[in-house]
């Protein structure tokens, strides 16, 4: 089916000029300290992680009208999938901001302490995705990784009931202390999983698929022909 | 004599610390909490409001003036319980079941907060029973409900069924909201109210209060 699992440690400095900038750092001039000192237990703990597997797609097929892929024992099904029709090896990711600051009690801290944590942990999980593309780059040669992720945009797009399967490929991820709840939403919350994959067309992305309108995320137009 | 627009504008600016120190000095000068609850804190907070829905401001501008509500509301939240001001409802407000996202839901708290509304947040991943559960022992005028992904959203009809269920539902209306929810969702799973931006859900659920009671 492929290689082994491996396991990227990318170093994290946390950017305090962005940080500042997220939070709107010079307004709050009675919480500054306590911002502050939140940045520098969280930037110094958080270690961003990867775990990856390249994998090869067995068979390309429909399963209930729905584009599908077998992978080993595991069978993936949804409308983004019919974007591996041309596709044979696959790289089955989780990348996460790390799980060193999920004991953090805020509960005596300011109102906005859980926003400020999530902020520096969005940083983390930045790094995380930027060293799993470089590590595809270097040891791939993939310079433009196109990703598929379960449980984005529409229900039928790719669902999230198969972040289970995923993780199985993985033989869990509880390696880099990710961990899927019984909805299949993982924690750490900054944390994304998913295929990447070199596609011939260089222009596709997956929001094609998803008709959500005002995503602050939407890298591209919804297409309806897709 | 304090001047409550000033207040307005320092809340608007998220000056917590500012509107802390003027609420306070405003309360000493004898402004009573009426108008100083209407006139500042909360007039800052619906400014806040038409300019988030307007995309003027965005999400962190939000929180900075929620929380510099919050440090106005620390001062007169005694004096309004010593004058009997009462809440104008109450809000029970979650992310449903298998969804974990809640800045949203959280704006909209605020923002509920904002018109005077008292607000239950069960945070995230809740299920339909504890929003029951909560209804009930909180006395609460309104099941607030929020989600992000289309595949959590269906567990707005599970909370519209367990308010039946438990019949409440001639006390108790459903609010639902988040990125994938539309008007034509609401309708299908026969919920009492949706929003599409925060703004307008703390407008709603002022209104379906004022019905409610």
């Amino acid at each position: 089916m492929g290689e082994k699992c491996v396991i990227l440690k990318p170093d994290f400095a946390a950017s305090l000029e962005r940080y500042k900038r997220s939070i709107r750092f010079d307004c709050l001039d009675d919480a500054q300290s306590e911002a502050l000192q939140l940045f520098e237990d969280a930037g110094r703990a958080l270690e961003p992680k990867v775990m990856l597997r390249e994998c090869f797609i067995d068979s390309h097929t429909l399963i209930d009208s729905l584009p599908s892929v077998v992978v080993g024992s595991h069978t993936f099904s949804g409308k983004a999938l019919k974007m591996l029709d041309e596709v044979n090896r696959i790289f089955v990711y989780v990348a996460t901001c790390g799980d060193e600051t999920e004991h953090f009690d805020l509960s005596d801290s300011d109102m906005l302490a859980p926003y400020w944590l999530d902020v520096i942990k969005r940083q983390s999980l930045t790094v995380a995705m930027r060293e799993l593309r470089s590590y595809l780059r270097t040891h791939y040669m993939i310079n433009s990784p196109r990703s598929l992720n379960p449980g984005s945009g529409n229900v039928d797009i790719w669902p999230v009931d198969q972040q289970k399967p995923l993780f199985d490929l993985l033989g869990g991820a509880g390696r880099i202390g990710v961990r899927l709840n019984d909805s299949c939403l993982m924690t750490p919350n900054k944390s994304l999983s998913g295929f990447m994959f070199s596609l011939p067309r260089s222009d596709w992305e997956s929001c094609a698929y998803c008709e959500r309108e005002n995503c602050p995320d939407r890298r591209v137009k919804f297409e309806k022909t897709l | 004599m304090v001047d409550m627009n000033a207040l307005s504008e320092l809340l608007q600016r998220g000056k917590a610390k500012d509107v802390k120190e003027m609420t306070q000095q405003a309360v000493d000068e004898g402004i009573s909490v009426q108008t100083i609850l209407d006139d500042g804190l909360l007039s800052g907070m619906n400014v806040i409001g038409v300019k988030f829905k307007n995309n003027e401001i965005f999400v962190p501008e939000v929180l900075i003036a929620a929380r510099a509500m919050n440090a106005g509301m620390e001062v007169i939240k005694p004096l309004l319980i010593d004058n009997n001001i009462e809440s104008r409802g109450v809000v029970v407000i979650g992310t449903v079941k298998g969804d974990l996202h809640d800045i949203g839901k959280n704006l909209v708290g605020m923002m509920m907060r904002g018109k005077g509304l008292t607000v239950i947040d069960l945070g995230t991943d809740v299920a339909p029973q504890t929003f029951i559960e909560s209804a009930i022992s909180n006395k609460a005028d309104i099941i607030a409900c929020s989600a992000l992904l289309t595949t959590t959203m269906k567990e707005m009809g599970n909370v519209v069924k367990a308010v039946k269920d438990a019949r409440l539902d001639e006390s108790v209306k459903v609010m639902i909201g988040g990125a994938p929810v539309t008007e034509s969702f609401k309708d299908m799973i026969q919920a009492d109210a949706y929003s599409s931006d925060a703004a307008s859900a703390a407008e709603i659920a002022l209104q379906l209060c004022r019905k409610v009671s």
